[in-house]
């Protein structure tokens, strides 16, 4: 379709620019968080920033925690953890399965899973 | 006086039309299941960048806070935290966008505006996200990169579509223009 085409012409050397410049630094920066992300053995389980609970990657365990939605069920196996069940509409915690290093979030529900980063007061400066 | 009063009418029916088109593509994006978790296609931003390079900022900004509130209303999320990011993210890319728009648009064309648009709207949305909701800066960090560069592909496909449709309605009279507008 030749609009489509017109339309494609259209877009300017500094749209260009500027789309090159945007993907370097998300690139760059998943690169950067990919260094920072903290791996460990601790598996943090926050509620609206509330720490409620502290377990240990190499340790099975199911875990519940209740939020403003309800109750979401955390699961540590074979040193990784995922959301097994949440209240929340999208479920996007869920979605994301088994994590071993990083973090899980679930906003509707306010909870914060966390891998590692429990290097004593280490990351407590940072979020700070 | 009278003019000015028909001027004000017809802004308000492009309101109408425009916001009601907003809510369908909002209403159509979360019918289809995104490929991925963090996926969100922001097609209403189609609607907004039409309108803020067609009609002005007043005008997108208006659209962007009718369809947030009604989109709102009837998922049942009002003042949820899903409002809120909404709300933030919307109104923040609009306004940049206008400002965008604004300023610079000399340099960058619907494609280079959407990009602005798209990322003031994750950056707002993961700022809010943490100030609100998480408190902890290291879960944000960890996802804003990804976040960010799907961002430049919706922005980028919006800011396209957008474009071809500036494209289609410039091209064609008023009288046309409404039509084409009925059709799509």
């Amino acid at each position: 379709m030749s609009l489509a085409r017109e339309t494609f012409k259209e877009i300017t050397i500094y749209d260009w620019v500027l789309l090159v410049v945007l993907v370097l630094v998300s690139i760059s920066g998943s690169f950067l968080v990919r260094g920072i992300a903290s791996t460990g053995d601790t598996v943090r389980i926050e509620v609206g920033g509330k720490l409620i609970y502290r377990l240990s990657l190499s340790e099975e365990r199911t875990v519940e925690v209740r939020g403003p939605a309800g109750i979401t069920r955390v699961e540590v196996k074979g040193g990784r953890v995922r959301v097994a069940d949440s209240p929340c509409p999208n479920k996007l915690c869920v979605r994301q399965g088994w994590t071993e290093r990083g973090a899980i979030i679930c906003l509707p529900n306010r909870v914060v899973v966390t891998i590692g980063g429990d290097a004593e007061g280490g990351v407590d400066a940072v979020s700070g | 006086m009278q003019k000015a009063e028909w001027m004000q009418s017809r802004d308000r029916l492009r309101i109408a039309i425009l916001a009601a088109y907003a809510i369908g593509l909002h209403g159509l994006e979360r019918m289809i299941p995104a490929p991925l978790p963090w996926l969100r296609f922001g097609l209403a931003n189609i609607i907004t960048l039409t309108a803020l390079m067609l009609y002005g900022l007043r005008v997108a900004l208006t659209i962007t806070l009718i369809r947030v509130l009604l989109v709102s209303l009837l998922t049942g999320s009002f003042l949820g935290p899903g409002f809120v990011l909404s709300l933030g993210g919307g109104v923040a890319s609009t306004l940049l966008m206008g400002l965008a728009s604004a300023l610079l648009s000399s340099l960058f064309s619907a494609v280079g505006i959407s990009l602005i648009g798209s990322m003031a709207h994750n950056l707002t949305q993961l700022t809010l996200a943490y100030l609100l909701f998480i408190r902890r800066m290291e879960p944000i960090l960890f996802v804003t990169p990804l976040i960010l560069l799907l961002g430049i592909i919706t922005g980028m496909v919006n800011g396209m579509a957008s474009g071809l449709l500036l494209k289609k309605l410039k091209g064609d009279s008023p009288e046309v223009k409404a039509a084409a507008g009925r059709e799509s």
